[in-house]
């Protein structure tokens, strides 16, 4: 049995803990220990049992294959895997799922940041969205900022991002 | 009007419903931003402007009497409250959020020349709400409020497979699956049996009276629920009226994935009664009054008389007497629960017999107006007794300072004086008890634990909510959110107060390709900065630091952070400074529970349990030092020559430095340990008649 366990030193003080989030993976077994409470059907009477399942939570899912443990595929909610409780390490964690590609974006050597100047009419410039990719002189860059957007005569500041990530045109088809 | 572009007339500032006059010449410039591409994990403004509006007779009336200090409310404008406003454009949102009046400049004392008013964008007005709510503030979650029972929490654990839904669902008004009950330890030091010292209480005890530990369980007051992480997200846009959209919250990540609702205490909070208080107790005895205490008589009892109340928050003491709390889930007079206690005794045994007499103690709760409840020996203290005084010569003087859990069964609103006694274990005559000899008054009682008082009681999610040391903000616990799955969270630009809450890795791919060839003004100059020039050499990923032990042991033992991960720039040689991409929340390991995972499919490799006397010499470890617990890998009771001895029950650390072990069974076997990984041979036996160990 492996438990969160918040407590402020050696003596199993309770500790004041900054919120924490777990995957529920369903029920394990494990030694049996007793769980009592009242039972309301029992006319409120004691009831002590012995459970031989307990209420697994970790910090990754199950498997991608049916486990009831973590394996290779799980997701994970930490940003570097720790060795896991039961099962295997999971490859992916929170930085390679969801953080790796942009900071390979922002250091990869070639990519470089262009501040420009712009006139853009208000109804174009409502139609724009961050995620745009924006084609200039041949060449595609994604679209970091439009500072300044003056609402009288459509004059703002530009930062352009380029080369744009891998991918960024699979969904492209609209044009201006 | 004050914003023109040859369309001032479409152009209009709406607050609280009211169109508001603008001069024609203002100018208003609008910044849109992606969500901190260099400024990692921060929430752009959008934003922030301050213009001037004129005094004409609408913004008067909508201002009313603001500059006026002689009229009072109702009539008043509230200036400290915040006016929802938006920039409006044919339906579009160009700036939306809400408006703060700066100032009134007035003429001749008696006509309004203009108003000064702050526009915030909606993500300035988001933070600012968002950060002035704390968790525990998020009134909305108390529709997940619900009457907790163990029947209940087991149900929960069954997810959405749950086999009597029913009976989750009419606790409270939520979904089948949003609440699951996990077991944490939040200072109950969960153990079983076979692994724990002497002295504690085990969650597999089945013995009415062990030897060493009284009976232990996991009851309704130890548990705390968890709440679906997507649900939290929920609320904190549901309580500051936004709204949003978002694919990312449907996956099946987040089908799974909770919050635990753990606001720091041992017990969670219920409507209208601290478990961390109701019932608890620390009494000890005033020296001259109640100690010395001389137990004279075997069998005749004593009140412990511990008058020196330390602790008492919900006033149950009475004198020395304790009234056991009404306070409870259910109704029905004759109900009774258990109640974990402890007690810390100062005592000496004296006796003047030539052959050693050995007393044991009882605790025995007398129910001042009914029947008493059962007497509880004091095993783990006798045993203590027993070991000190055998084989000795006679009983003569011993003093002893021993801590001793135990539980007692008490019935509701009955006051309760707790008396002890002591019979003999060996030999009927001749020895004596005195509590706190000379007037020692360190003798402690405590109540630690009312088992059944959260049953049937009412759980307040919004109460029970993370508040670590100063608080949660609504607005840093989304921003932790933001962090771990590097979320764009923008305005919508068609709907009022409605976000959309994208992925990054979705996000980006989501737009259109648009040609600004046309656009962009060649005849002013151009900036090119190598990206990586703004980025730090080294970036830090990872959840927050806990203060807790586990968090704190892990940091310290592996000189690092648990689950922290580094990106380091090796391809600028200009790169400087790091940066840190630090969520609200922690995390830190599970703690394997000791003795479990002997049985099942969540088995770890435990070792088998036994006690032995450490010595340096063979004689040493049989000259009767105190025990410890050992694990040995071998299939027997008791470790043989071959096997290995642990300190740990998973067998990971090996006894090393420790040469002579003598067990603590029949024959006080003596094993020597033969090599750096624990191996033992069996060498020897200490005892040549019973009793202890003995050279």
């Amino acid at each position: 049995m492996f438990l969160p366990t918040f407590i402020s030193n050696a003596e199993f003080q309770s500790a004041r803990v900054r919120p924490r989030v777990f995957f529920y993976n369903g029920l394990v077994e494990t030694t049996p220990y007793n769980v009592s409470g009242l039972n309301f059907l029992a006319g409120d009477s004691a009831t002590t049992t012995q459970e031989t399942t307990y209420p697994y939570v970790d910090h990754y899912t199950t498997g991608s294959v049916s486990t009831e443990f973590p394996d290779a595929g799980s997701d994970s909610l930490l940003f570097f895997n720790e060795e896991p409780v039961y099962g295997q390490t999971p490859t992916g964690s929170l930085y390679t799922e969801y953080w790796s590609k942009y900071i390979g974006l922002l250091y990869e050597p070639k990519t470089r940041l262009i501040d420009c100047s712009a006139v853009i009419p208000f109804a174009d410039y409502v139609q724009i969205q961050l995620n745009d990719i924006i084609e200039w002189r041949g060449n595609h860059y994604h679209l970091r900022a439009v500072n300044k957007y003056n609402l009288k005569n459509g004059e703002c500041q530009l930062e352009l991002l380029g080369p744009i990530l891998e991918g960024a045109l699979d969904n492209q088809f609209t044009d201006l | 009007m004050s914003v023109v572009s040859g369309r001032s007339a479409v152009f209009k500032l709406i607050a609280r419903g009211t169109t508001l006059d603008q001069y024609d010449d203002e100018d208003i410039f609008l910044s849109n931003n992606v969500t901190g591409l260099f400024d990692i994990g921060e929430l752009p403004s959008d934003f922030t402007r301050q213009i001037t509006l004129p005094g004409t007779k609408r913004n008067n009336d909508f201002f009313e009497h603001v500059y006026d200090i002689m009229v009072d409310e109702p009539y008043l404008f509230k200036t400290n409250e915040k006016v929802i406003a938006q920039f409006d454009f044919d339906g579009f949102y160009v700036a939306q959020g809400y408006m703060q009046l700066e100032n009134v400049v007035v003429k001749e004392n008696k006509f309004i020349d203009s108003y000064t008013v702050s526009i915030f964008g909606l993500l300035s007005s988001f933070a600012r709400d968002l950060s002035s709510t704390y968790l525990t503030d998020l009134e909305v979650l108390g529709k997940y409020n619900h009457t907790a029972s163990i029947d209940i929490i087991k149900e929960t654990w069954l997810g959405d497979a749950t086999t009597n839904p029913d009976m989750v669902t009419n606790s409270g008004s939520f979904a089948v699956g949003d609440i699951v009950y996990p077991i944490v330890d939040s200072g109950q030091g969960w153990v079983y049996q076979s692994a724990t010292t002497a002295n504690n209480f085990a969650i597999n005890t089945t013995d009415a009276n062990p030897l060493n530990v009284t009976g232990g369980s996991v009851n309704v007051i130890d548990f705390k629920p968890m709440l679906k992480t997507k649900r939290v997200v929920e609320a904190i846009f549901s309580q500051s009226q936004y709204t949003f959209e978002s694919d990312f919250f449907e996956q099946d990540l987040f089908d799974s994935q909770y919050m635990l609702c753990d606001n720091g205490n041992k017990f969670a909070q219920y409507g209208g009664l601290d478990m961390n208080t109701e019932g608890l107790i620390v009494i000890q005895p005033i020296s001259g009054s109640s100690v010395p205490n001389e137990l004279l008589t075997a069998g005749a009892s004593s009140s412990l008389d511990f008058e020196n109340v330390i602790s008492d928050p919900s006033l149950k003491m009475n004198g020395s007497n304790y009234k056991m709390t009404d306070n409870m889930g259910i109704t029905g007079t004759t109900f009774s629960s258990p109640v974990e206690m402890e007690i810390f005794l100062n005592f000496i045994v004296t006796g003047s017999d030539s052959s050693v007499s050995i007393p044991e103690l009882y605790i025995k709760p007398r129910n001042t107006g009914g029947t008493d409840a059962a007497t509880v020996p004091l095993n783990f203290i006798n045993d203590q007794i027993r070991r000190r005084l055998q084989g000795k010569a006679g009983t003569g003087e011993e003093e002893f300072e021993i801590e001793q859990k135990f539980s007692v069964n008490l019935k509701r609103d009955a006051e309760y004086d707790f008396e002890i006694y002591f019979e003999y274990q060996t030999g009927t005559t001749g020895a004596f008890v005195i509590i706190g000899p000379g007037g020692n008054a360190e003798s402690t009682l405590k109540v630690n634990k009312l088992n059944y008082l959260a049953d049937f009681r009412t759980m307040n999610v919004p109460l029970n909510m993370p508040f670590a040391t100063k608080g949660i903000t609504t607005l840093s616990w989304l921003q932790g959110i933001q962090k771990k799955y590097n979320l764009q969270i923008y305005p919508s630009k068609t709907k009022p107060r409605h976000f959309i809450i994208k992925q990054f890795n979705e996000w980006y791919k989501e737009g259109r390709t648009v040609s600004f060839d046309r656009y962009i003004d060649l005849n002013k100059k151009i900036k090119v900065t190598p990206a990586n020039n703004l980025g730090v050499k080294n970036l830090e990923f990872g959840d927050t630091l806990d203060l807790d032990f586990i968090s704190q042991n892990f940091n310290r033992t592996n000189n690092r952070e648990y689950s922290k991960t580094y990106y380091t720039d090796t391809t600028n040689f200009f790169s400087q400074g790091s940066f840190k991409v630090e969520t609200t929340f922690s995390s830190s390991p599970l703690r394997y529970i000791g003795g479990s995972g002997a049985i099942g499919t969540g088995a770890g490799t435990t070792g088998t349990p036994f006690y032995g006397y450490p010595g340096s010499t063979q004689s040493q470890a049989c000259a009767g030092n105190p025990a410890f617990q050992y694990y040995h890998d071998g299939v027997g009771t008791d470790p043989v020559s071959g096997d290995r001895i642990f300190y740990n029950a998973i067998m990971t650390i090996p006894v090393t430095g420790i040469p002579w072990l003598a067990v603590d069974n029949a024959g006080y076997d003596v094993l020597k340990i033969t090599s750096a990984s624990g191996v033992v041979i069996l060498v020897s036996f200490c005892d040549t008649g019973g009793g202890g160990p003995t050279s």
